[in-house]
């Protein structure tokens, strides 16, 4: 029998295929960067089309996280996930040599960070272990990437963060976990049960806690990746840390001035999650969010504006996912290899599946 | 875009189907894995006896050293030496159980502090010993001080190594065996509390027996299995990368760096005695058997046959380990580390067809991400 490449390149995203729904081809012609490791075993970061194909690719030392992108010269820098110490900066042009840098010795990468406006500081989270602070470190970018000072993440363990759009104030999700590089490998959280978490808005000229937003008292949720919508709706995801409740809302959303508010979804989908949200992106338009469970092989499409569940998709390891060019479209990977676009309004599209297990976030390059 | 060549598609293809196929395709319809079952097992057989064997070990090294440690000695007497490998042996046995009472109160790290990145421990160890600190003389005093000044890694310092010698004064053997002491039961009392969360009905183990929807540490049947199947995974990729790896110059720094308990050359006790452990936990403590029972007549589907190479392989790497156990510098000399270095590739393979195994007949999710996210 023959197959065609269309057929070759239907992933492994079972429900969908077992379904029998008529899979939609997606443009999206653009750039994507995430983090990987090979069947070798290997740590690599890349830059790849939509159809799983690479434009550039550089080795890691270690297993990366978050990539970031200058909004100005589209070059990337990957982070180490905790509790690692490096980043390196690539970019597609192939005859640009990646630049890698580090923390301090007492200093380690969250595995998140963000380019200013201009292009000319890195910000990154960072744990302050000896002191269990959290930190915003500052990189300047035309140096080399030197580390030219930090600010306090006004919390502990900060994870993501985004820039609100149209201000000069950094949104921080401080994760709320201790951690030190002596206890476990630096992954073990040495206050389970009073993770005290929370969400900051922080002025990036001055390192100014401009507003504070916690969950109550400390518990068990961990509030770790967040996206900026429309009007500076933040759209918050949290992960379970320890002992397991899944009726715990695990999706917020907030605009300042006020409180953090649960996304209330259906009960059916709270077990689904599995008591962890992986990844949070926002479309283009900024009118719908997306959200993946890694652990419960999801991925939920919800309305900013109203909170509304719009869609859920299944996808065994579902992790990454990106905004597209394309409006209420993301693009998601797995730790099998799919990748997988997503759209909000159309049938399920084709995934594709490469040799690669594609780590915790992908990002729109161009 | 780039088009695909012959050759990407057929690896695409490859690809596709094994994404495509469900995982398990035997015509036998496949039993129920048994979590409960296997839980109940590996707590009687393995987890209950290991720690009992650690905090036996620990009570009896206190007994040596309040016996022998003062004796003039150039090293350890040999009752000392033996007890200590006694103990090493029993943390190494038990060592690969990451999850429950040992990781309350820092007592993973409080046991062994390993790897120690910044040297805290020679560091802490030999001020302690040079200024005859009495807070490490006395167990409960040192159970409050630093993590790298209890356990087996301040033990190795305090007997084999850090400026010991024949000429010591009496005042200063006297501290030394008394820090030794003081370390034996610490570690004794911690072992015991660890024993008794797994021991006691409403300790760690009502959780542990109890996995379910009723239970608030494992809500799902499965995330005991899950927890033991992460303990194997993770303990072998330490013996490979950590403890062997780092020691021969193959680890991520791509140079030598110091081996575990190297002062009175417990390193390779300590890594068999790991091996010893996950093989004990995979076939005495019934995932072999849970994988694949042993009146499972049709092996089609190749489940029982890998099963069996999982203990093999861990086999394979045990006796390449216990082979050189007695070497002395044995990540230095050319034969005993290429033994070393060979005993990797059995650890790998034994890694990746448990996890396998685990994922399709236990039907873990054993993710890239979902096992190890962020």
């Amino acid at each position: 029998m023959a197959i065609s490449r269309r057929q070759l390149l239907l992933g492994c995203c079972g429900s969908l295929l077992a379904a029998g729904v008529p899979v939609q081809a997606v443009p999206l012609a653009a750039l994507y960067a995430a983090a990987r490791r090979g069947q070798d075993g290997a740590y690599s970061a890349a830059i790849f089309t939509a159809d799983g194909q690479d434009v550039r690719a550089i080795a890691l030392p270690e297993r990366g996280h978050d990539i970031t992108v200058c909004p100005v010269t589209k070059r990337c820098v990957v982070f180490a996930r905790r509790p690692g110490n490096f980043a390196i900066a690539f970019s597609a042009e192939r005859d640009e040599a990646p630049q890698a840098f580090t923390t301090p010795p007492d200093r380690h990468f969250y595995g998140h960070g963000i380019f200013s406006r201009d292009g000319r500081l890195l910000y990154a989270t960072e744990n302050d272990f000896e002191a269990a602070r959290g930190v915003i470190g500052i990189y300047n970018v035309a140096a080399k990437f030197e580390r030219i000072g930090e600010f306090a993440s006004h919390g502990l363990g900060p994870h993501d963060l985004a820039f609100l759009r149209g201000e000069p104030v950094l949104v921080v999700a401080n994760g709320g976990l201790r951690e030190h590089p002596d206890f476990g490998g630096g992954r073990r959280v040495l206050n389970p049960g009073a993770i005290d978490t929370c969400i900051a808005y922080v002025d990036v000229n001055t390192g100014d806690l401009l507003e504070r937003h916690v969950l109550g008292k400390p518990g068990v949720l961990s509030l770790r990746h967040l996206d900026v919508g429309t009007d500076d709706t933040v759209v918050v995801g949290a992960q379970i840390e320890g002992t397991a409740d899944h009726d715990a809302a695990l999706v917020f959303m907030h605009r300042r001035q006020h409180a953090l508010s649960a996304v209330m979804l259906p009960a059916e989908l709270k077990g689904r999650l599995a008591g962890y949200v992986s990844s949070v992106a926002v479309d283009g338009s900024g009118e719908v969010a997306a959200v993946t469970s890694s652990r419960g092989s999801l991925t939920a499409i919800i309305e900013i504006g109203s909170g509304r569940l719009v869609r859920t998709l299944s996808c065994n390891d579902v992790s990454g996912v990106s905004a597209t060019r394309v409006p209420r479209t993301f693009l998601t990977t797995s730790g099998e290899g799919a990748v997988l676009p997503v759209c909000v309004d159309e049938a399920p599209a084709q995934a594709v599946t490469t040799s690669w297990l594609w780590d915790n976030h992908t990002t729109i390059v161009a | 875009m780039i088009s695909a060549t012959p050759g990407k598609m057929v690896a695409a293809l490859l690809l596709a189907l094994t994404a495509c196929v469900p995982t398990w395709a035997s015509a036998v319809e496949p039993r129920p894995f048994d979590h409960a079952g296997l839980a109940r097992q590996v707590l009687e057989r393995h987890i209950v006896p290991g720690y009992a064997r650690l905090t036996e070990a620990a009570k009896k090294l206190s007994r040596t050293l309040d016996r022998d440690c003062e004796r003039p000695f150039g090293k350890p007497p040999k009752p000392v030496d033996a007890s200590v490998r006694n103990l090493v042996d029993a943390w190494g046995r038990i060592e690969h159980i990451n999850f429950g009472p040992v990781t309350d109160d820092n007592r993973l790290e409080r046991i062994l502090f390993f790897p120690d990145r910044r040297g805290l421990g020679a560091r802490q160890v030999a001020r302690a010993l040079e200024t005859r600190e009495a807070a490490v003389t006395d167990a409960a005093t040192l159970a409050g001080r630093s993590v790298a000044l209890q356990g087996l890694g301040a033990l190795d310092i305090v007997l084999y190594g850090s400026g010991r010698s024949d000429s010591e004064t009496p005042e200063q053997r006297a501290h030394r065996c008394a820090y030794a002491r003081a370390i034996a039961a610490n570690l004794a009392t911690l072992a015991q509390a660890i024993l008794d969360a797994w021991s006691t009905p409403d300790g760690y183990r009502q959780h542990w027996l109890n996995a379910g929807p009723g239970d608030s540490v494992f809500v799902k049947p499965s995330e005991t299995t899950l927890a033991l199947a992460k303990a194997l995974n993770q303990g072998l990729e330490r013996v490979r990368d950590e403890r062997l790896g780092a020691a021969l110059g193959l680890g991520k720094q791509r140079r030598k760096m110091p081996a575990v308990l190297d002062k009175g050359g417990l390193s390779l006790a300590l890594i068999k005695a790991d091996l010893d452990g996950m093989l004990d936990m995979y076939e005495g403590g019934g995932m072999h058997a849970a994988i694949a029972p042993p009146d499972m007549k049709d092996d089609s589907d190749g489940i029982g046959t890998k099963a069996k190479l999982v203990a093999s392989e861990m086999k394979t790497a045990r006796d390449e380990v216990a082979g050189v156990v007695r070497i002395p510098s044995p990540f230095e000399s050319a034969a005993s580390s290429g033994r070393l270095i060979s005993a990797g590739f059995p650890l790998k393979n034994a890694r990746e067809l448990v996890h396998g195994l685990l994922t399709t007949r236990a039907n873990l999710s054993l993710g890239f991400n979902s096992s190890d996210g962020d």
